[in-house]
């Protein structure tokens, strides 16, 4: 008796399933450049009684090369810099797109629209030992002509483009880089046609692409960091600093800017807290009064927001003074 | 028989063996179509022989069976197996006065377009559409009188 799987599906069948299941290579962009594709029929008749049967020629044509090409940029959200900054890292995906052998020349173009800064060149790198990371020491610096990427039909690199970030520049910011890589084999309009151009000679034709791509990324400045340290002083009318009815505190609010980057309109918002009174007239920015209404000066206490005191203290640099509010407020 | 004579009588029966040996005549082409402007500004598609063909591209098929003899012939049936790397377009088989049948498991089993069906890895059965042709059959429904040609054919797109 024939040895059976509990699925009932014959041994010699089971242990030939591995290779039955071998997937059939990927080749997502079809057809291999340079693959010959024969056709032949065959045709029975009757004359009288006689069946016979005849074979046709061989009918053959040559796939060609066709160009394509596609970019994708990398990284998954802008890459965050200082401003200034250097050798800031954005990352692509070049995908051989078309059906043959192909060798890329790169360049990158600064100075996009719809951006608030343009990054400034530095250069680019090929990743050489296929990690992902761009490490100078063991990955490729790109010289255009000289080691342009080739990639076999299908293929996909990743290219590294480090730019420097300009100075001044204020947070949130972006600025974006565009990454173009252009078939060596030929480009243009789809359709045009380079006779001999493709692999061992075959005619290439341009893809849907025109045999060329462009991804673009972007950096946006984050440097800036505002920090606020606040702290309240009470004077309890019976002495101490009890925090009771008719305690008064004094609250300290020190605004620093660290990082590398301007920050921009800087307003500090602190609500005057439940069960407390604010004291009128109060309100100081580095130790001068402020007026408690929305006027001439930076701060107004219930008007810009009710109970709450706002001060607007604007662009501020890396490296500003802290700036002090102080307000009191006595405890109902 | 003398050796001369013995050869002399092969040649002359070979010479009147070949036409009855090629009662028939069978010609593949494969062609693509080319749109072009004209003077005028009017598109024409112009047929050539199959160039600049890529994945994706479509190439017709024509297969010219002409009765060269003196005889007329029945029941012809022309079979043409879809060449590798390409898929029948759904829909494409031509040929005046024939009855056009499919085949799905590699030419052991034909039947007309929406009647075949494929196995599924599942084991489930499903209807064959053009990507699982392998064989194209035309069954001529008249007979082919000397001299006359019957064209079929069929268009592939390049995978």
């Amino acid at each position: 008796m024939m040895k059976r799987t509990l699925a009932g599906i014959p041994l010699w069948l089971l242990l030939l399933a591995p290779w039955l299941a071998l997937p059939s290579p990927a080749l997502a962009t079809g057809t291999s450049a340079g693959v010959d594709i024969r056709a032949t029929a065959t045709a029975e008749y009757s004359i009288g009684d006689s069946r016979s049967s005849v074979t046709s020629n061989t009918a053959i044509f040559r796939v060609d090369q066709i160009l394509d090409v596609t970019l994708s940029w990398q990284n998954a959200d802008h890459r965050p810099v200082g401003s200034p900054d250097s050798d800031q890292v954005l990352s692509y995906l070049l995908t051989n797109t078309g059906n043959g052998d192909d060798s890329y020349s790169l360049s990158v173009e600064n100075g996009l629209g719809g951006d608030q800064f343009a990054p400034e060149f530095v250069d680019i790198y090929l990743d050489a030992d296929g990690n992902g990371l761009l490490d100078p020491e063991f990955d490729t610096l790109y010289i255009t002509g000289r080691n342009d990427p080739q990639l076999t039909a299908d293929a996909a690199r990743v290219v590294f483009v480090r730019n420097n970030i300009p100075a001044d520049l204020h947070d949130g910011d972006l600025g974006s880089s565009q990454l173009n890589a252009t078939s060596n084999t030929g480009s243009g309009a789809p359709g045009t046609t380079f006779d001999g151009a493709g692999n061992n000679g075959i005619t290439a034709v341009v893809g849907a692409s025109g045999g060329t791509d462009g991804a673009t990324g972007s950096y946006q400045v984050s440097g800036a960091g505002v920090s606020l340290l606040k702290s309240v002083a009470i004077v309890n009318p019976l002495g101490g600093e009890q925090p009771v009815t008719g305690a008064l505190m004094t609250y300290r609010i020190e605004v620093t800017v660290s990082g590398t980057a301007r920050a921009n309109g800087v307003v500090i918002t602190d609500s005057i807290p439940a069960n407390t009174s604010y004291v009128p007239a109060s309100l100081t920015l580095n130790d001068e009064a402020l007026t408690d209404a929305a006027d001439g000066d930076a701060g107004d206490v219930g008007d810009s927001r009710a109970d709450t005191v706002t001060v607007d203290l604007g662009d501020l640099n890396p490296g500003s003074p802290t700036r002090i509010i102080t307000f009191d407020v006595l405890i109902d | 028989m003398k050796p001369l004579l013995f050869f002399s009588s092969i040649l002359l029966l070979a010479l009147f063996s070949a036409p009855l040996l090629a009662e028939i005549t069978l010609t593949t082409v494969a062609e693509t179509e080319v749109t072009e402007v004209d003077a005028r500004g009017e598109e024409i598609v112009r047929r050539t022989r199959a160039n600049r063909v890529v994945p994706g591209s479509e190439v017709i098929y024509t297969i010219t069976a002409k009765n060269s003899g003196a005889e007329p012939a029945d029941n012809v049936v022309v079979t043409n197996p879809i060449p590798e790397q390409t898929v029948y377009v759904d829909g494409s088989a031509f040929g005046a006065g024939t009855e056009i049948i499919f085949s799905a498991d590699g030419g052991k089993h034909y039947d007309a377009a929406g009647q075949l069906t494929v196995k599924q890895a599942d084991g489930l059965s499903r209807a064959a559409t053009g990507e699982d042709y392998t064989h194209v059959r035309w069954h001529l429904a008249f007979s082919l009188a000397p001299g006359e040609e019957a064209p079929v054919g069929y268009v592939v797109r390049v995978k």
